[in-house]
């Protein structure tokens, strides 16, 4: 749901604790937002995609993974352990989940330079052919 | 439809796997506003359970939508508001009970159709003249014609 509309504002702290990412941080972007969790399967199956193509389209694509339904510290041992080549931001109270709709992790928001949601994946991303058509689509 | 997400999220704290930290709610309203809240909740459908309303979920993920429904509640936002906030995020299915509008009005309507136009067909099939009207009635068999009959009958049932 939120297809179309323009994507809710948020203010989370980066998991350092360093700054405070906020929508308006990414105006002009392609930006994709993926909310994800340690313990969940299907979202440390579809990590290394996200890797990926934060690497290949990271000129271009912003990628913000968001924490809800864990803990720091799970966290902080998962990309101590795993390493992240994106910005990982914290929704400790799933207030951000909330305003976006999510229904279960992991999923992922894919919002055009305009701040509208394009499209969204509800599940794991299954493959880089998959990840790249979204990609495509907020890239036009 | 649950999607394979919800699904996940289910199973994962089902089994007690999830990492996910409990937590309370954000500090109720005052008393009024928070009898709303909880009205309120009773009507929005958990997003990560089967069929429990945020009200009566324990889950971390229905918390965080009652919250919603406190901070959109504490805003003065009236009830078709907030209503309209769950709808455009999730879609009719949070709504515990289906809308009397639009679409879903077919769900509160359909039912009594069905009754009704039942009723009609069967008092139709009641009025209307039977299959069998002009048909003469059997002819009443002498004795030892039905003797016989039953003796044809007994010996094609013992063949």
């Amino acid at each position: 749901m939120l297809k179309g509309a323009l994507a809710p504002n948020f203010a989370m702290s980066t998991l350092d604790g360093t700054k405070v990412a906020r929508l308006e941080d990414y105006r002009g972007k392609p930006l994709v937002i993926n909310f994800w969790a340690t313990w969940c399967e299907p979202c440390l199956a579809e990590h290394p995609l996200f890797a990926w193509a934060s690497r290949t389209y990271g000129k271009d694509v912003a990628f913000v993974g968001v924490v809800v339904e864990d803990t720091e510290a799970n966290t902080r041992q998962f990309l101590r352990d795993n390493g992240t080549t994106f910005t990982q931001l914290f929704d400790p109270k799933s207030t951000v989940a909330v305003d976006f709709g999510v229904t279960g992790v992991p999923e992922t928001y894919f919002i055009d330079r305009r701040g509208i949601i394009v499209s969204k994946v509800a599940g794991a991303v299954q493959s880089r052919e998959e990840l790249t058509a979204s990609l495509e689509m907020i890239l036009k | 439809m649950l999607s394979a997400a919800a699904l996940s999220l289910i199973v994962s704290v089902a089994l007690g796997q999830s990492g996910a930290p409990t937590r309370l709610g954000t500090t109720p309203l005052d008393d009024a506003r928070e009898v709303r809240v909880q009205k309120l909740g009773k009507q929005f459908r958990c997003a990560v359970c089967q069929g429990v309303s945020i009200a009566d979920s324990p889950a971390s993920m229905a918390r965080a939508q009652l919250d919603k429904v406190r901070e959109l509640v504490g805003e003065g936002q009236s009830d078709e508001e907030i209503a309209k906030f769950f709808v455009d995020r999730y879609g009719e299915w949070v709504l515990m009970e289906p809308r009397k509008a639009g679409a879903a009005l077919w769900l509160w309507v359909l039912p009594a159709v069905l009754v009704v136009g039942g009723v009609v067909l069967i008092i139709r099939a009641a009025r209307s003249p039977s299959p069998f009207e002009g048909v003469p009635p059997a002819p009443k068999l002498l004795p030892q014609e039905l003797e016989e009959l039953v003796r044809h009958v007994r010996s094609d049932v013992e063949k």
